[in-house]
């Protein structure tokens, strides 16, 4: 390593960390560049439309990503989910309730404890085995809790409340 | 499983745990395997519930009921393009289909296999379905190929193309709808079966365990039957045991009784055949009456162990340790032994080693007892040679005490090993050869022994046959500060008038009750007689007296009832006190004798010393006295203890070893050259007085002599006679006063009524006769002049020729 090349590296990265804490509180959260794939409302903190969170994937992508490999009942191999943790994304929203109810593209309803997400990293998976997921494979987001880590995920009741085609988020 | 029936408990003990033992393990077995059918099936249910949780949770009919519908919105949305084409619109459409596509993967046959296995119709619609797909993908793709929102056709076509599929995927959701209502059914029958299987398995489990329960508690009320049975027994047996020992008691005591009575004849058998032996008798005739002695000797011998076997066996040898003055008692024991020894021709060396003590404390009859056994084994099994009495101190050592060891030695037959062992064991001689020829009870050595133990220490034997034997008493050695001849012997002289005691004798025997009385007059007492308790009840009603003297076996009433009544009699007299009379030697019969309220205890034969003792300790006066003796007492000692120059027993061995003792002394009345090694003879020599035939048994009434021999022993009686026939008697001399022309007349006939009770008691009738002709002569009228030296001579001469008798007999030492 070239100490002379590293230092202006690092000296930037130091300028950008700085700038970016002294400008986030100024903007809240981003306006969306490209096509809305999350929406978020109720008991939320910050918002980017009218009464409500929207995001694109690219900042659910610019959020720290998380990925692991756990067998579901969808799939008869295990897959590999990536994506950002689910309570990343809430506190993006400054979500505030106790409760979250998932709505999916095909009007699949379910509610489920903001607790989950605190307990096991809930992930918010918008890749599949790296790839994005189209529709038709359930995509493009899809509520993944890491059922290989805990027996106790392994149920009907945590089954269920992984949604797929999600597209909206109401806090409650 | 049959509880064994009540039977041999040892064949019970045996075979019971065997039979419940294989039921018990065999129903343990079945048990278990029962608990492992229920974990079975339970596991069984628990995997039924992971499969309902696997792939039933996603409720395949929910999927093909959710595609139904999908079908449906896209061909609506279809319909709504087709008829206004809008750019909107075509979004809409894109979405649709694309989450119809995503529900077509949720009826693939590899998620649905697992539970339903056969659908007819999958098949063919997924077949039909995926051709749609085909279809409309390349229309519906974004871009340059796909379809625009105006082409109507295109999306009639497709509108046409899913009604055709519709009737086929209703079909399919129809037959999923079954066959998943089949499979729950299944499913319910499955864990229906397992309920059943459960609840089966359950119930033989309760059985099981209910038979487990009962076949627990037959086998503990089995168990606690036994153990009453056992408590029975035990209780049997204890019962049994004490029958068994109350039987050997009273047996022991039978004996004991029977050979106490049986010595109280035989010692006057003994001393009949003494006294015939002094009379005239020819060469034949002695040889013979020799003989019945010495059987008589070895009987005595046999009945004294057997006093003491049934003593010991009873458990009441006990002894008695006083101040013992050791020298002497070897010294006694070696004399009298010595006789035996030499008679045999053996000499009987004795030696005591400086460093023993003159005095110590033990029981010397029982020490005497011992070494007469041993002494008496070593002369008899000693053909030639020596034996030898070797008295040494032991010193304490490795945690044993200091003790006394005494050894007696012999250079007889020996003994070999096996006749050691058996050598204490009762009964048991060296052997049945030796038994015959030397006879014995056997008895002795066991009695030896346990006397040595009861003083602390044991009896060893060291021996070889043909070498001889040695045997070594220890005892306990316990020495004592005072020497023994500190304590002076109570003074046996006439206490003076002023002291004199009033003494009540309670005896049936006339020849006790007159010994009593000729001792305690001898003393200076005031004595009266009674034959029987009741007697002496109703005269202690009337009078008062200062001790009472009361034997303990009488006719009409006997001494322990007669104390009771005495102490029940109102004060004072019940306060007197009672000293019992008896030859009952048992610690026993003292109890008996203190319960009955009796202050103490006189074991017959009588020794002249102990009630002395007695005397001073219950009539508080005479302890006074003698504490101050008054200046006016006439220093009168009689000798109750002769001196002896030569080796001679003590009264107390003339006591205790009764027979050895009581027949050498009386000997000296045969001629003394016939028997010089027999017994101690006094060294004095003695006035020769020519005694012509018939003279001493008109002078001296032998058979009450004899008697009173018996009760007290030749000492004792020597004793008696030597303070009533002193060189200056006070009797004689208190009656020749009487006879004093000067004095009161009427006191002559109280005097020599006196005078007659006191010489006939022991046995001078001539004397006594005398004494009482000159009473009578002066109760018919009072003496006239020159009859008073009349009498005073007559009873001079009589009372010199009776002491010459005496002294020629041997009853009077000079």
């Amino acid at each position: 390593m070239n100490p002379s090349s590293a230092m202006p590296r690092r000296r930037v990265l130091l300028g950008a960390a700085l700038a970016a804490a002294l400008w986030r509180p100024a903007s809240a959260l981003d306006r969306p560049q490209g096509r809305v794939v999350l929406t978020i409302g109720g008991l939320i903190g910050e918002k980017n439309a009218a009464d409500r969170a929207e995001f694109d994937m690219a900042m659910l992508a610019a959020l720290p990503q998380h990925s692991f490999s756990t067998r579901t009942p969808w799939y008869p191999a295990a897959r590999k989910f990536t994506g950002p943790l689910l309570r990343d994304v809430l506190a993006a929203a400054g979500a505030k309730g106790q409760t979250l109810r998932a709505v999916a593209l095909n009007d699949y309803k379910v509610t489920l404890p903001v607790e989950d997400c605190k307990r096991y990293p809930v992930v918010l998976a918008r890749l599949m085995d790296d790839q994005p997921m189209p529709v038709r494979d359930k995509g493009p987001l899809f509520i993944i809790y890491p059922f290989d880590s805990d027996e106790a995920l392994r149920s009907e009741r945590y089954y269920s409340r992984s949604a797929w085609q999600l597209k909206h988020i109401e806090v409650e | 499983m049959e509880p064994a029936a009540p039977g041999v408990a040892a064949a019970e003990g045996r075979e019971r745990p065997a039979g419940p033992g294989r039921w018990l393990s065999l129903i343990g077995l079945v048990l278990v395997l029962a608990f492992a059918g229920v974990a079975w099936v339970q596991s069984r249910a628990l995997g039924l519930l992971n499969d309902t949780v696997s792939y039933q949770g996603d409720s395949l009919v929910w999927s093909f009921y959710q595609l139904e519908a999908e079908t449906l919105r896209l061909r609506q949305v279809l319909d709504d393009l087709a008829d206004h084409p809008q750019a909107s619109g075509l979004e809409g459409v894109r979405e649709r289909y694309e989450i119809f596509v995503s529900r077509i993967s949720l009826i693939d046959p590899h998620r649905t296999r697992a539970v339903l296995s056969d659908l007819p119709r999958q098949a063919e619609v997924l077949a039909a379905l995926q051709a749609f797909v085909q279809h409309a993908d390349p229309l519906l793709a974004e871009g340059e190929g796909g379809a625009r929102a105006g082409d109507a056709r295109v999306w009639h076509d497709l509108v046409h193309r899913l009604d055709r599929l519709a009737a086929p995927m209703r079909e399919l959701a129809l037959q999923v709808n079954q066959a998943v209502g089949e499979q729950v059914t299944r499913r319910n029958e499955a864990v229906r079966l397992q309920n059943r299987i459960a609840i089966g398995l359950t119930v033989f489990q309760s059985l099981l365990t209910l038979a487990f329960a009962v076949i627990v508690m037959r086998q503990i009320r089995a168990l606690h039957q036994r153990h009453h049975r056992l408590e029975q027994l035990a209780q049997h047996l204890q019962e049994a045991r004490a029958d068994a020992e109350q039987a050997s008691r009273t047996k022991s005591a039978f004996l004991a009784n029977m050979s106490h009575e049986l010595r109280t004849p035989f010692n006057g058998l003994l001393g009949m055949l003494s006294l015939l032996e002094a009379t005239p008798l020819q060469a034949q005739q002695r040889a013979h009456l020799a003989t019945a002695r010495e059987s008589g000797l070895h009987l005595l011998a046999l009945l004294n162990d057997v006093l003491d076997i049934s003593t010991l066996e009873s458990g009441r040898l006990e002894v008695h340790p006083h101040d013992v003055d050791l020298r002497r008692l070897v010294h006694d024991v070696a004399a009298l032994m010595g006789t035996h020894a030499r008679a045999k021709g053996l000499p009987l060396h004795c030696e005591v080693a400086p460093e023993v003590p003159q005095t110590l404390r033990a029981d010397g009859k029982r020490l005497k007892q011992i070494l007469f056994n041993l002494l008496g084994n070593a002369i008899k099994f000693t053909p030639g040679g020596e034996v030898r009495l070797a008295v040494a101190v032991r010193p304490a050592a490795a945690g044993a005490p200091e003790r006394l060891a005494l050894q007696v030695s012999d250079t007889g037959i020996g003994m070999d090993a096996a006749t050691l062992a058996r050598l204490f064991q009762r009964f048991s001689q060296g052997d049945a050869s030796i038994q015959r020829r030397y006879g014995g009870t056997g008895l002795g050595l066991e009695i030896s022994r346990s006397l040595a133990r009861l003083m602390g220490g044991d009896i060893e034997v060291d021996s070889a046959p043909g070498q001889g034997s040695r045997f070594t008493v220890t005892i306990a050695l316990e020495r004592v500060q005072a020497p023994a001849e500190a304590a002076p012997p109570p003074s046996a002289a006439p206490v003076p008038a002023a002291l004199s005691a009033e003494v009540l004798v309670t005896d049936d025997h006339p020849v006790n009750r007159g010994l009593m009385q000729a001792i305690l007059q001898h003393l200076g007492h005031r004595v009266h007689l009674c034959e029987n308790g009741a007697e002496a009840v109703e005269w202690l009603r009337l009078h008062r007296c200062d001790l009472v003297l009361m034997d303990v076996h009488m006719p009409v009433m006997d001494g322990l009832a007669a104390t009771r009544a005495i102490r029940a009699l109102p004060p004072p007299a019940c306060d007197v006190p009672v000293i019992a009379l008896t030859a009952d030697a048992f610690d026993a019969a003292r109890q008996r004798a203190l319960e009955a309220g009796m202050n103490d205890f006189i074991t017959k034969p009588v020794q002249v010393p102990v009630v002395v003792e007695a005397l001073r300790r219950f009539v508080p006066r005479l302890a006074a006295a003698e504490d101050s003796p008054l200046p006016a007492t006439p220093p009168v000692q009689a000798p109750v203890q002769p001196p002896e120059p030569g080796p001679g027993p003590t009264p107390a061995v003339a006591v205790s070893a009764a027979a050895p003792a009581f027949l050498p002394a009386l000997l000296p009345v045969s001629s003394p050259a016939s028997s010089p090694a027999t017994g101690p003879a006094p060294a004095a020599p003695r006035p020769r007085l020519r005694v012509r035939r018939g003279e001493i048994a008109e002078w001296l009434d032998l058979e009450a002599i004899a008697e009173i021999c018996v009760t007290v022993g030749l000492e004792g009686y020597r004793s008696l006679l030597a303070g009533l026939l002193a060189e200056s008697s006070p009797a004689l001399d208190e009656l020749l006063q009487a006879l004093d022309p000067a004095a009161d007349p009427a006191a002559i006939r109280g005097a020599a009524h006196k005078f007659k009770g006191a010489v006939a008691s022991l046995g001078l009738k001539r004397l006594a006769a005398t004494a009482k002709a000159w009473e009578l002569a002066s109760a018919e009228a009072p003496l006239e002049a020159g009859q008073h030296e009349q009498a005073a001579q007559v009873l001079r001469a009589d009372f010199q020729h009776s002491r010459a008798l005496c002294l020629r007999v041997g009853y009077l030492l000079a």
